[in-house]
């Protein structure tokens, strides 16, 4: 069972280690696959036009506190019959590929490509 | 304000427009650019699969500016834009942004007709009264229609989205007058400036003008738009064209509408690239097994079924192989594309290497008027449930959870790509596995 605890977490905005060790953004290989079930806060806002009805405002990954600075673009896609919402996030540093499985309500992180 | 009445030479259509073309400005890598903050402002280009001879599909207009061109080679646009970045069609993504283009359209009006994936025009004709709810002069409302349109574009999808837009009396003049001040633009074409915009072009700016036909223009002494306009109606009838394609142009580039036609599907299939040139049978097997299961989906998805078949391969030496057959049924099942297309491929000279394969399906009918006649040694309906069944488990689970044993790992080879042009098949290209 996943529970989001954001109480205690260090808020600053940390470069990823693996940052520096990724390569150019021409190839598969800029690409660092992660594939990986994290916590996401976000905020649903009722108002908002398409792209921001549902907004992933941070991210716990290793232990870490991603706060991202702003929403790419945000598509629905299915796997099977399952509703997928596919993020494409970016904190300045990096950008983040997470989706929101909407059947089993799990955030996952699938890759990250630095900035370069 | 507009006068129907009034008389203008070469008898221009003095109607005021009524038809929206809409052009999602680089489509693909603009996308992309939205999605990720970091490539905004930099050259980008978008491909099917990246390899050193692959084609750009879609290019940023800062790529664009130092002249690289969609259809390029990778190798050619890097030549020319060393800090290129490359990146692989995300078809989903390019879907949501579709639809909601689709969308912002629709709530103009009913008549909306996409031309493809990034291109679409709204027919405003007969909409008079809504328009003049707007403003007193219909052109002023679709203009403002338009600015509504880019807007919304940002709202929905993105601050880095951009549009142009096309407003004239036909669907020629609006696709022309769309390619104006490209990105971000919008322009009107009416009887009033459309000699000083076409004083500005050349033939081959016109769509659907290339160089043979421009070559025939020439010939006859129509060498810019301007002379092309005030080409006699039989010099382009009998001259140019020598057919009705004359009358069709004379009409066109006067603001007559002559596209607005339907066109039935005639042929269904799919292509692919050797990414590995061999003779070994299981390997070819493998990928055009996938072509054929590819194929049968596009058929039960447009509701047709096939009697012909053309098999087309490129070859390793250069030449190329084709043989077509007219099968006595119909077929729709991808055990029967499978089994026909295998008929004709196993015809063909084994010992060279392809480079390129290609499936035709064509002689279409509905799907609901085949004849189901029963036959002595095949329970068609038996064969028919179990098609609609893989189907149906393939899309709960996504593609491909059931297909040939003979195509297993051709899905992760022949992969699913953005097509140019159509938007028919964008439904079935985003079911993802």
């Amino acid at each position: 069972m996943f529970k989001t605890d954001f109480k205690g977490m260090n808020f600053s905005n940390e470069s990823l280690p693996s940052q520096n060790t990724l390569r150019k953004l021409t190839s598969e290989e800029d690409v660092q696959y992660i594939h990986e079930r994290v916590e996401v806060l976000s905020v649903f806002n009722c108002n908002g036009g398409d792209q921001n009805k549902c907004v992933p405002r941070k991210m716990k990954y290793k232990n870490r506190v991603i706060t991202f600075s702003e929403l790419g673009f945000r598509h629905p896609t299915s796997q099977g019959n399952r509703m997928i919402h596919v993020f494409d996030m970016t904190d300045g540093n990096a950008e983040y590929r997470i989706e929101l499985d909407a059947e089993s309500l799990t955030w996952e992180l699938v890759c990250i490509i630095p900035v370069s | 304000m507009h006068n129907s009445s009034v008389i203008t030479p070469f008898d221009l259509n003095t109607a005021p427009p009524s038809i929206m073309h809409i052009d999602l400005n680089s489509c693909f890598a603009t996308i992309e650019q939205q999605s990720r903050p970091s490539l905004r402002g930099r050259p980008v280009g978008v491909t099917n699969r990246i390899t050193p001879h692959c084609c750009m599909i879609a290019l940023s207009y800062e790529a664009k500016r130092v002249g690289a061109k969609v259809g390029m080679r990778h190798d050619e646009v890097r030549g020319m834009v060393p800090n290129l970045i490359v990146l692989e069609t995300d078809p989903p993504k390019y879907h949501h942004a579709y639809q909601k283009l689709v969308e912002i359209m629709k709530s103009y009006s009913p008549k909306v007709k996409m031309k493809s994936i990034d291109e679409g025009i709204i027919d405003f004709s007969g909409s008079n009264h809504a328009l003049n709810m707007r403003s007193h002069n219909s052109t002023k409302a679709l203009e403002q229609i338009g600015y509504e349109i880019k807007q919304r574009l940002k709202e929905e999808l993105g601050c880095w989205m951009k549009c142009n837009v096309g407003i004239a009396p036909n669907r020629f003049l609006a696709k022309l007058a769309a390619g104006f001040n490209k990105p971000d633009g919008l322009t009107v074409i009416d009887h009033r400036n459309i000699e000083e915009i076409y004083s500005k072009l050349v033939l081959q700016d016109f769509p659907g003008i290339a160089s043979r036909f421009e070559k025939r223009l020439k010939e006859k002494g129509v060498t810019t738009p301007l002379e092309f306009l005030h080409a006699p109606y039989m010099t382009l009838r009998k001259g140019v064209f020598k057919s009705i394609v004359g009358e069709h142009w004379y009409k066109r580039i006067r603001g007559y509408e002559v596209d607005d036609v339907e066109t039935n599907l005639g042929i269904v299939g799919k292509q692919f690239v050797m990414d590995n040139k061999t003779t070994d049978e299981r390997e070819i097997k493998k990928r055009f097994s996938y072509l054929c299961y590819s194929t049968g989906r596009k058929l039960r998805y447009n509701e047709v079924a096939a009697r012909g078949i053309y098999v087309y391969l490129q070859l390793a030496n250069g030449e190329s192989w084709f043989k077509r057959h007219l099968f006595e049924r119909p077929f729709h099942s991808d055990k029967d594309v499978f089994a026909n297309a295998m008929f004709i491929l196993d015809q063909r000279e084994k010992t060279i290497p392809i480079t390129m394969m290609s499936i035709t399906c064509y002689h279409l009918s509905p799907l609901n008027g085949v004849d189901t006649q029963l036959e002595l040694f095949k329970d068609i309906e038996q064969e028919e449930n179990l098609t609609e069944t893989i189907d149906d488990i393939n899309d709960y689970f996504g593609l491909p959870s059931i297909s040939f044993a003979t195509s297993l790992g051709g899905h992760n080879i022949v992969k699913q790509k953005i097509p140019f042009g159509s938007t028919k098949y964008f439904e079935l290209l985003c079911k993802r596995a």
